[in-house]
């Protein structure tokens, strides 16, 4: 195995992969993340972020709006190429088949789009074949089981366009999946999602992480809630500001620096009345009051930042937080006079 | 009727009204299998753009006694292009990009025709299409080229499908959807150059989207869609060329005309069923 094959993707290479996936095995790293920079034209959204992906990791990746969260995903999908660094996948993951993705946005905004449940889910063989690309008989029985998997395949026939917003994410989830991806990528999945079926949707991921070694990256700026469901969490905020367990997370004086105390708390699940009040109140939210200010627009650059009050937003840090490069020190001070601060 | 049907009978006869049937026929097939995808795109009015295009193309030709579809088919691809890059390139809608190109070619087309005076009547043609003149040189490129175009959507089907479905999605699965917007553009330049000739600059870009939107009202999956549009819009074409010989009346138009009864029928059925 001293000859890995190169995959050269948007600023990716290859790792030797240790061998095929199976939870409770030897971890192996699927994916390594070093020293990413991510640019918008002049604008930074994300900077000198590093990190790394095992074999059956269920990582959050979360952090405010503008935090680069969704830009790191898009130069992991090969979307956007980073301005440097590089990131390293196993070999047989780059192969784009391994790697299943679910975007944030349900429909392409088409409720006329005429394509059959079947149809769209199919689509996530299609990176596996060669020129002529053709469906077998075999894909679409791949197709059902998956849809019957998902316990969608009564939906079969269905005209996507007509179905609701959570069957629409779940047949999705079946399109990244029927490739039978080792990493799944999902991007604000159950944002659209109300809190019922969204509980259906994160014990479908629970089950394939644990059961079938599907390593899960997912989007989410939820930071509030999905601590209860993700193993791993990777805060951004235009930088890697926390990247590990949910314990470590826990006991980081650098994090209850960052966060506050009570807030470092409830982020990280790791205490018995949050999970009993979990299970209770499934869509727990963290109303911290707080006004969150910006450094983009205290650095006096102009980026669309939306603010959402009551998502469970760490209150800005005290003191200079750790490992925090691009942040303003006099961003809580000088703070948003106008229009940003909209509280 | 009676009078109908015999005049069917009398059309096929003659030559021109089979090579037109034939002619008609395949273009409306490779307008229908791209139509579906040019709609869903919201690239319907590309159809228009390009049409002013081809007739500009047309003029030139003429001007220089040279074969139109020699001419126009790829300088109309070129054009396409230049629609693409130019609404690529953020500042710029894609409908904004196709009326400039659009409005720029009726003015070449109009300025050749009053530098080279002597070809009105020929240019008018194109305008509003004629299958009396088709010679067996078009016939046999007009059917060729249709084949490429009905064969190459079969070939590239379900890549085209994720690329319309959702463009992201299929760029990050690994696929080159820039390479399936431009086959689209240059499969649409050719149907659009070829079809000029008998529906006409001004009612080509309906053979585009009048069928499609038709399938649409009473479809559900998306193959489904497609063959039904084909289906319609094949109807309408040879329907058309009978009636607009049996009544003297101009062959696109009838065919525009014909397209519009069907997508008020599959329109009805849609409202009926609900």
């Amino acid at each position: 195995m001293n000859n890995p094959d190169i995959v050269n993707h948007n600023n990716v290479q290859s790792l030797n992969a240790e061998q095929p996936l199976k939870s409770g095995h030897l971890k192996s790293i699927i994916l390594r993340a070093d020293n990413i920079t991510l640019k918008y034209g002049r604008h930074e959204v994300l900077t000198d972020a590093s990190f790394t992906v095992e074999a059956g990791d269920y990582i959050g990746i979360v952090g405010p709006n503008g935090s680069g969260k969704t830009s790191l995903m898009k130069a992991m999908l090969g979307l956007i190429t980073p301005s440097s660094g590089k990131f390293s996948y196993a070999g047989e993951v780059r192969d784009n088949r391994f790697i299943g993705y679910l975007p944030q946005k349900v429909i392409s905004g088409d409720p006329l789009f005429p394509a059959k449940v079947r149809e769209v889910v199919a689509m996530g063989l299609l990176s596996s074949k060669r020129f002529p690309k053709h469906l077998s008989l075999e894909d679409y029985k791949k197709v059902d089981e998956i849809l019957s998997r998902l316990k969608i395949g009564n939906l079969a026939e269905k005209k996507i366009g007509n179905l609701s917003g959570g069957q629409q994410q779940r047949v999705l989830l079946a399109r990244a999946l029927v490739s039978s991806p080792r990493l799944l990528i999902l991007d604000e999945p159950t944002s659209a999602l109300d809190p019922k079926v969204r509980e259906n949707f994160y014990g479908i991921l629970k089950e394939l992480n644990e059961q079938d070694g599907v390593t899960i990256l997912l989007v989410s700026h939820d930071i509030g809630s999905i601590g209860q469901y993700t193993k791993k969490m990777l805060y951004l905020d235009r930088t890697v500001v926390f990247f590990g367990t949910y314990e470590d997370f826990c006991h980081s004086q650098d994090m209850t620096h960052y966060f506050g105390p009570l807030s470092q708390h409830k982020f990280c699940w790791q205490h018995d009345d949050l999970q009993e009040s979990a299970e209770a109140k499934p869509t727990f939210h963290f109303h911290a009051p707080h006004i969150h200010v910006d450094h983009v627009h205290a650095h006096g650059q102009s980026m669309d930042h939306s603010h959402e009050s009551d998502e469970g937003y760490p209150e800005d840090p005290q003191a200079e937080p750790w490992n925090v490069a691009s942040k303003a020190p006099s961003a809580t001070k000088t703070g948003s006079s106008d229009k940003e601060a909209r509280l | 009727m009676m009078t109908f049907i015999d005049s069917i009978q009398q059309a096929i006869q003659y030559d021109f009204i089979l090579k037109a049937l034939l002619v008609g026929s395949l273009i409306a097939i490779s307008a229908s299998v791209l139509g579906l995808f040019l709609v869903l795109k919201k690239y319907s009015m590309i159809g228009d753009g390009l049409a002013h295009v081809s007739f500009a193309t047309v003029a030139i030709a003429l001007w220089l006694s040279a074969s139109p579809l020699v001419v126009s088919i790829p300088i109309v691809i070129l054009a396409s292009f230049f629609i693409l890059k130019l609404s690529e390139k953020a500042s710029m809608h894609g409908d904004a990009a196709i009326s400039l190109v659009s409005s720029f070619s009726i003015a070449m087309a109009v300025l050749i025709a009053s530098v080279a005076k002597g070809f009105n009547v020929d240019l008018m043609s194109y305008l509003f299409g004629s299958i009396l003149v088709i010679s067996n040189f078009d016939v046999a490129i007009s059917a060729a080229l249709s084949l490429v175009v009905i064969v190459t959507v079969m070939f590239f089907y379900h890549d085209l499908f994720a690329v319309t479905f959702d463009e992201e999605y299929a760029q990050a699965v690994g696929m080159n959807t820039k390479f399936y917007n431009y086959l689209l553009a240059v499969l649409t330049s050719i149907t659009i150059a070829l079809g000029i000739r008998i529906v006409g600059t001004m009612l080509i870009s309906s053979l585009i989207v009048f069928p499609t939107v038709t399938a649409l009202q009473v479809s559900r999956g998306f193959r489904m869609t497609i063959l039904i549009a084909t289906v319609i819009s094949v109807v309408c074409v040879v329907l058309g060329v009978f009636l607009s010989f049996a009544y003297n009346l101009p062959t696109g138009a009838v065919i525009v005309l014909m397209n519009a009864i069907a997508f008020a029928l599959a329109f009805l059925i849609k409202a009926l069923r609900r």
